[in-house]
């Protein structure tokens, strides 16, 4: 069933009145900015485009996302944590030794199809992640993660895009400094307190008009969706936010009434009153939407369509259907409960048992987007801060990576599957983390702070390998604009290897950024969203500045280091 | 119709009172439009911050003469509708706002004035100090503080004078059964696999003991492989003594069994090489060979030295035995509990999970007086065998008499769980006879000594109307606690009881604020005890233990008026938990090694400097090195101090001890000389003090240099003390401390302080700038008192700082902040907080009961914070549609008593404390009862303003369940009544304003 925002202009009206109210400034012939926007332009939230996004806390190492397999350096800078070649690449005495295998361009190798490069079939008796090599990805360079297997599909059908050393200028090597700069969109401006997406709803002239646009699933509301004039919600729990669940009896009708009634009460403004109105009113807006979806475990029924991981056995058993999309217990953990008597087998999880809350969020998500008119919904898990013992193709960032490989195959999967308000072809799904990993591993078999990292974008739009762009990676690449350079840390700036030169002028060790996470979300809201150029500009303020050459590319004016600007995939 | 004008006039009477400065007056009200119909005008108002009274004034004329006009009445007008979702069905709520609304000016045009008179500056800074020295008002604390603050800021201020009765505990240390030092020796018996060498027996310290019967056979007991294991030849031979163990000799008359037995002592701690007693294995008899699965069992005589006794087969470690020291005494602890009997007359003893513990001495009386009148128990002082008056079902069927333990007699109730009971059916039972009166009331009072950690014991009578559990009261989790006994549940419960009971308020709200400051992780540090080889259970323990640990050193330090941010930053340095949670514990910088980043960078970024304020990328890099060697390692209780003592090797007896999980000591900062990098240059090199922050400090040189220090040495250590000795009074160090300390009890908007100047911070904090804010400045004070203080850096200096400004105590600090998740619930229970009719408690939390509601508000699971900037002091943080659920959900749960865990184990008793405040007259006036609980829940936010809020508490009491009919509260039965109220005040904490302090 569809769930129609309630929108009355009146509502509106009498709503920004009680803002002018209690922020004390405005007279009545001002009319609210929000309004003034929306009867300017664009077509944010009116075109049904949505997305989806996921932030990776605590900084993903993307060198071992994304590898650049064919950079010699790799290795030697990465002994015991980096991922390694298959064998068919480095092993001569094989009769199908290639050593050209993952320089040799084509499309990625598909480890939910074969278990090796020769192209022996999977079934249902092969342990899920039981390729345990560098994934060719098909342009000559790069490789991926064996824990993102389940990227593959989705990559050689051209819906994914890998995007390799993205950053800012004047990397905060912060968390939360870095943290705060991806969600405000104004790199080094602990000042800016709007977030990017917040911004872009409040451009679509929605923002305090529809209950739902922007939304999180998760302990409090990001940045990312957070600013002074309009309320996004956030859902802490997505099982319990029912205020019909307070155990008392008689007094609920009065109670709740008044707590909708005291909205309207005139108060002497105060600091962060009216963050706390407009989220009051937000919270008496969504209920009745959120009443009407199930979120709760016997709700989760979502399944893949089609034979997952070639585990034919359990599609046989369980009806002719996949693996469960969203794995929030044991049993709905990939092929874990095996069919007819066939037992139990962990090795058969698609991801760790300890995402489980992980993926509840993200099914929360994404049912609010295909199901209400909320534009950006999102979520995140974190642990992606390995300074220690971080394990190679299989550890503890091996376990985050196989949560982002099959997030992005079950998003794939639902969109198309149950779509109702938001298909795939209308929704992008995209990650958010705030900066990579030293390229040298440290002493503790771990990864420090450092600058450039990788973003995956994926949606049914996406332009990847043969739709639109050669390759579905970007920016790790020896021959491509801004090429990735091999080779070894030396002190000259100019044959640096681009692991180790983050900015022209030293050799800091870390990875040198060529694209711009700005540019990204740039090329998103205005091609996917509908926002307009002026709009993109006020969103992403960089934009408005030719020097940040976030548009086209060049020479980037802040601190000298060329970036691409937009890459393209949409 | 000539459009009417409005004109503001500010008119802002304020009650001028000693004692209290408040410089700057709130804003006035003002009028910002006028809406006409007719005869009648409506003026719309933006409120004044604490307005008692709105007054309105009218002429005809812009020149005058304006008069006073009594006819604005405050009216509702419609704003739109919106449907909402109740248990009854959707329906259509009508929006209201509010305006002055005058019916009768007839007058072709107008003008208007309006002025306001507000509460008192006292009043208004008494409810800030409520809010941010403590955890919110008790209604005890408003009457006495509510227009006194500088009292209680005065009394605050020197919390350590304070009593603090709420955690003392007694223990009595007794076992009424004399021990005989020649009846007392204890047998050690372990498996492991055999290596067909030596064995080895040595002391890891000087010391000596008496061991006998030592016995190394297969695991059912076969030939002993040891010739002369007895030592009944009267020497050790075949066994050769070597280096300081020679002292050692075989005695007579103090034997296990036989005649003789060996006297071990040593003044030199031995091994496996050397300083040993070495005896060849007999295997020539035997099929055994290497790997065969052994046992060794040995007996030995408890002594001062007994647990430095190590057995040792091979060099291996497939088979090490180690003896116990003296048993400790048990520490007898008094428990008390008076409640009700039901239907059922049985009482039940059990324990939470597996383990055991003792209990002695018990007495079931009628009434309230513990042990006086006749003991309605059969054998409570179990001096008897259980059976025909005891029975054990279940997990209990172990307990037994004990006549090794006891408290006055010659024995006692040992209770041994094979897992958690749960009363009837499940514990050590006794059908009481004769059968208690139904709902009489009785008192149980017992002895009782613990011995499992984590494990808590039960007394109580079906239908828990009389329930005791002496480990979960606020002594209860004390004594657990310094015991090392308690889970992280017990000491976050013990960490809310004290938020909302100490009368030490400033001092916890301060804990909370160091400790969130220096976060660490409890779940990192069992992790990493984990993988070591504990339990999860004891891992847990033991993280527990180093939260604690961190928090009594913060605690004990603050308590001295001297403490200085230096102390506080040098117990979180020594923290293991910090050393753990920032990765210091592994990272090494001998040789090319490179040094982990973390902890250097947190320590700047986020415990002094402030991010990017006064350091760099090289700087960080510099400074890692100075923490590498600076670890955890597990050593003796008595070297608890001792960064350099060596790894215990004291186990637990009776144990294979190859596992770390069996050992004894006590995890702590350990310095690990040979993972210590020297190799560094000058940290901070050439930088000097921006001029923003003007004299004294601008301009001043900070370059840190740590001198040469002797690779491998432990004079390493001092590198780091080095770097936090230079840290903690740095200008940024200072500034950035105290805008956190500024933002926890002014209000949220201060920025953070940057040395970047092209980051607009950097203008903001321009101590040059002669037209600097009110917060800059604030922040300038701070830093002047903490460069000046005696120490420097006195905390209690800046703290005075803060509460004398004007900032602070003026309408632009009060409720300014909203309450984070901890401070939501503490306010809550304590706003209804007082003793009513029989001293108890109107509003009451076990601490336990905000653990799952703290989660569900935001993720605030205390002591747990997964990111190093700790937990957010400010609103948006906090405040989302979906946290604000959580806290409603807390609050109607809390109040209505009702089912479910949305408040946990909490009770209030809201007309029993309206019946403690109010004369008897006004308990069934609702315009009295709403009153009281609006001044008690919005002090300072003015008796005009808040109109609404007391009209829509009376209404709520005069209404019938349904929402609508009227119904009069002085005419509803009692039980209706405290529904009523217990729903209005609900009501109330609700509201936005109750989000505020």
């Amino acid at each position: 069933m569809h769930n129609f925002n309630i929108y009355s202009r009146r509502e509106f009206l009498g709503r920004s009145f009680k803002t002018s109210m209690a922020v004390a400034l405005a007279t009545l012939t001002d009319i609210p900015f929000v309004m003034k926007r929306a009867l300017a332009e664009g077509s944010i939230g009116l075109n049904g485009k949505k997305i989806l996004f996921i932030w990776l806390r605590g900084a993903n190492d993307g060198l071992n996302s994304v590898i650049p397999i064919e950079d010699s350096e790799y290795a030697n800078i990465r002994s015991t944590i980096g991922i390694q070649k298959d064998p068919i690449a480095t092993d001569n005495t094989r009769p199908d030794y290639d050593p050209a295998y993952y320089s040799t361009p084509g499309p990625c190798f598909d480890p939910t199809l074969y278990t090796d490069p020769t192209f022996t079939p999977r079934t249902s008796n092969d342990d899920t992640y039981v390729y345990n090599r560098a994934i060719k990805l098909g342009n000559g360079f790069a490789a991926m993660h064996p824990s993102l297997k389940f990227l593959a599909p989705l990559y050689n059908v051209g819906d994914l895009a890998l995007l390799h050393r993205v950053a800012y200028p004047k990397q905060s090597r912060s968390h939360f400094d870095s943290q705060h700069y991806w969600e405000n969109g104004n790199p080094n401006n602990n000042l800016s307190k709007d977030g990017i997406f917040y911004r872009a709803i409040i451009e679509s002239g929605l923002a305090n008009t529809s209950p739902l646009t922007g939304i999180s699933i998760q302990s409090a509301l990001p940045l990312i969706l957070r600013g002074s004039e309009a309320a996004m919600t956030n859902l802490t729990s997505p099982t319990r936010y029912d205020l019909l669940g307070i155990p008392s009896g008689t007094g609920d009708n009065k109670a709740f009434n008044s707590i909708v009634g005291a909205n309207y009460y005139p108060f002497a403004g105060k600091r962060n009153r009216q963050l706390l109105d407009l989220q009051y009113e937000n919270m008496t807006n969504t209920l009745r939407i959120f009443s009407n979806l199930d979120f709760s475990e016997t709700g989760n029924t979502f399944r893949d369509d089609s034979v997952t991981d070639q585990d034919q056995a359990w599609f046989d058993a369980n009806g002719s259907q996949g693996y469960y999309l969203f794995p929030t217990t044991n049993a709905k953990n990939g092929g874990w409960q095996r069919p007819s008597g066939g037992g139990q087998n962990v090795n058969r999880y698609v991801v760790p048992t300890n995402q489980y809350g992980f993926f509840g969020n993200l099914k929360a998500a994404a049912m609010i987007l295909n199901k209400t008119d909320a534009i950006i919904a999102g979520t995140e898990f974190g642990g992606f801060d390995t300074h220690q013992n971080q394990g190679a193709a299989t550890g503890t960032h091996a376990n985050l990576q196989r949560t982002i490989g099959w997030s992005m195959y079950a998003l794939r999967k639902y969109f198309q599957r149950y779509a109702d308000k938001a298909t795939w072809e209308n929704t992008i799904v995209i990650t958010l983390s705030e900066f990579g990993r030293t390229a040298v591993q440290n002493g503790d078999q771990g990864t420090d702070h450092a600058e450039a990292g990788v973003m995956f974008v994926a949606g049914g739009a996406v332009q990847g390998y043969g739709a639109g762009n050669t390759y579905g990676v970007f920016g790790c690449s020896t021959s491509e604009p801004y090429p990735w350079n091999p080779g070894p840390r030396t002190t000259n700036v100019t044959t640096c290897g681009t692991m180790f030169a983050a900015s022209p002028n030293t050799v800091a060790g870390y990875l040198r950024r060529s694209i711009d996470y700005r540019s990204v979300l740039g090329e998103i809201i205005r091609d996917h969203l509908g926002a307009t150029q002026a709009q993109l500009n006020r969103i992403i303020p960089g934009y408005a500045n030719a020097g940040e050459c976030l548009l086209s590319g060049g020479k980037s004016s802040v601190d000298g280091v060329d970036i691409r600007g937009e890459i393209g995939i949409l | 119709m000539k459009q009417l004008v409005a004109l503001t006039v500010f008119a802002a009477l304020t009650v001028p009172l000693s004692n209290t400065t408040c410089a700057s007056e709130p804003p006035a009200p003002t009028i910002d439009g006028i809406v006409v119909s007719g005869a009648q005008k409506n003026l719309r108002v933006t409120p004044a911050p604490g307005a008692e009274t709105y007054s309105f004034y009218s002429a005809t004329n812009a020149s005058g003469p304006f008069s006073l006009n009594t006819n604005f009445v405050l009216m509702p007008y419609v704003t739109g509708y919106s449907t909402n979702y109740t248990t009854n069905g959707a329906v259509t709520l009508t929006n209201l706002a509010y305006e002055w609304r005058n019916t009768n000016f007839t007058a072709n045009s107008g003008f208007f004035r309006m002025s306001a008179t507000h509460v008192s500056s006292n009043t208004t800074a008494g409810a800030t100090v409520l809010n941010r020295l403590a955890y919110g008002p008790t209604p005890d604390e408003l009457e006495l503080y509510g227009n006194n603050p500088q009292a209680y800021i005065d009394q605050q201020l020197n919390f350590q004078g304070i009593p603090d009765t709420l955690n003392g505990y007694a223990v009595e240390i007794t076992n009424a059964i004399p021990s005989d030092p020649t009846t007392n020796w204890t047998l050690v018996q372990i498996t492991g696999r055999l290596n067909t060498t030596n064995l080895y027996i040595y002391m890891t310290a000087p010391g000596g003991v008496f061991i006998d019967d030592i016995q190394l056979t297969d695991t059912n007991g076969g030939p002993n492989l040891l010739a002369n294991g007895d030592f009944e030849s009267g020497s050790v031979s075949p066994g050769v003594l070597s280096g300081g163990m020679t002292a050692s000799y075989v005695t007579n008359g103090l034997a296990h069994s036989g005649s003789y037995c060996l006297r071990v002592q040593t003044a030199v701690a031995g091994s496996t090489s050397g300083n040993n007693l070495r005896i060849p294995i007999y295997t020539n008899s035997v099929t055994y060979s290497n790997n065969s699965p052994i046992r060794l069992s040995f007996w030995y005589l408890p002594g001062p030295n007994s647990q430095k006794l190590t057995m040792r087969n091979g060099t291996g470690t497939s088979l090490i035995g180690s003896a116990g020291g003296i048993p400790p005494t048990p520490g007898w602890v008094y428990a008390q509990t008076t409640g009700r009997a039901s239907t059922t007359s049985a009482i039940y003893i059990y324990l939470s999970g597996a383990g055991t513990a003792y209990v002695d001495d018990m007495m079931l009386v009628a009434g309230t007086n513990a042990g006086v009148g006749i003991n309605l128990l059969q054998n409570g002082d179990f001096e008897a065998p259980l059976s025909g008056t005891w029975s054990n079902a279940t997990d209990f069927t172990n307990s037994t008499i004990s006549t090794t333990v006891a408290h006055s007699g010659n024995s006692s109730l040992q209770v041994s769980a094979t897992a958690g009971g749960a009363g009837a059916n499940d514990a050590i039972i006794q059908a009481v006879s004769p059968a208690l009166a139904n709902n009489g009331t009785y008192t149980v009072s017992y002895w009782y000594a613990p011995v499992t950690p984590g494990v808590t014991l039960t007394v109580r009578l079906s239908g828990s109307g009389l329930t005791s559990t002496p480990d979960r009261d606020i002594a209860g989790l004390n004594r657990r606690l310094e015991n090392r006994f308690a889970v992280i549940g017990d000491y976050r419960a013990w960490f809310c009881w004290n938020a909302v009971n100490s009368p030490r308020q400033l001092l916890e709200v301060l804990s909370q604020f160091w400790e969130n400051h220096f976060v660490t992780q409890y779940s990192k540090s069992r992790d990493y005890l984990d993988n070591i080889g504990y339990d999860s259970t004891m891992a847990g323990i033991l993280a527990t233990d180093w939260e604690r640990r961190e928090m009594t050193r913060w605690r004990n330090a603050m308590l001295n008026p001297n403490c200085t941010f230096y102390d506080l930053l040098k117990i979180s340095a020594e923290s293991p938990s910090m050393i753990v949670y920032l990765d210091s514990v592994g990272s090494r910088g001998d040789g090319t090694r490179v040094a982990n980043e973390n902890y250097a960078r947190e320590l700047l970024e986020l415990f002094c400097n402030g991010v990017d304020n006064g350091y760099d990328q090289n700087d960080i890099i510099l400074m890692s090195r100075a923490w590498t060697g600076w670890s955890v390692e597990l050593v003796d209780a008595e070297n608890i101090d001792n960064p350099f003592a060596p790894a215990s090797v004291t186990y637990y007896p009776n144990t294979n001890s190859t596992s770390k999980g069996n050992t004894i000591g006590v995890w702590t900062f350990n310095f690990k000389p040979g993972n210590h990098g020297t190799n560094r240059g000058p940290i901070f090199a050439g930088k000097t003090v921006p001029a923003r922050f003007g004299p004294p400090w601008a301009g001043q040189s900070y370059q840190l240099n740590i001198p040469p220090r002797a690779t491998g040495s432990t004079n390493g250590i001092q590198d780091g003390y080095d770097v936090i000795n230079h840290l903690a009074n740095l200008p940024f160090t200072q500034e950035y401390i105290s805008v956190k300390l500024c933002r926890l009890f002014v209000h949220d908007d201060f920025p953070n302080p940057t040395t970047i100047a092209d980051h607009p911070e950097y203008a903001f904090y321009d101590y040059t700038n002669p037209d600097r804010s009110p917060e800059a400045e604030l922040v300038h004070q701070c830093m002047l008192a903490w460069e000046n203080s005696t120490p420097k850096g006195n905390i209690r200096a800046v703290l005075s700082t803060i509460f004398n400004s004007d900032l602070f105590r003026s309408h632009t600090a009060h409720a300014q902040k909203v309450k984070t998740p901890l401070e939501f619930v503490a306010s809550a229970v304590r706003a209804l907080k007082s003793t009513g009719t029989n001293d108890a408690p109107t509003a009451f939390t076990d601490g336990f009961s905000f653990a799952t509601p703290l989660g569900r508000m935001g993720g605030m699971n205390l002591f747990d914070r997964g990111d190093p900037d700790g937990y957010p002091e400010t609103a948006p943080g906090w405040i989302s549609a979906g946290t604000l659920v959580e806290r409603i959900r807390f609050v109607q749960s809390f109040l209505n008593a009702g089912t479910g865990d949305d408040a946990g184990n909490h009770t209030c008793d809201p007309v029993g404390l309206l019946r403690k405040k109010l004369p008897s007259g006004s308990w069934t006036d609702a315009n009295a009862i709403a009153n009281y609980f609006v001044s008690l829940l919005y002090p300072a936010e003015g008796a005009a303003n808040l109109t609404l809020y007391r009209n829509a508490a009376v209404n709520f009491l005069n209404t019938a369940d349904n929402g609508t009919t009227a119904s009069a509260f002085s005419s509803q039965s009692a039980g209706t009544q405290d529904t009523r109220v217990r729903g209005m005040v609900a009501m109330l904490m609700t509201f936005q304003r109750f989000q505020e302090q």
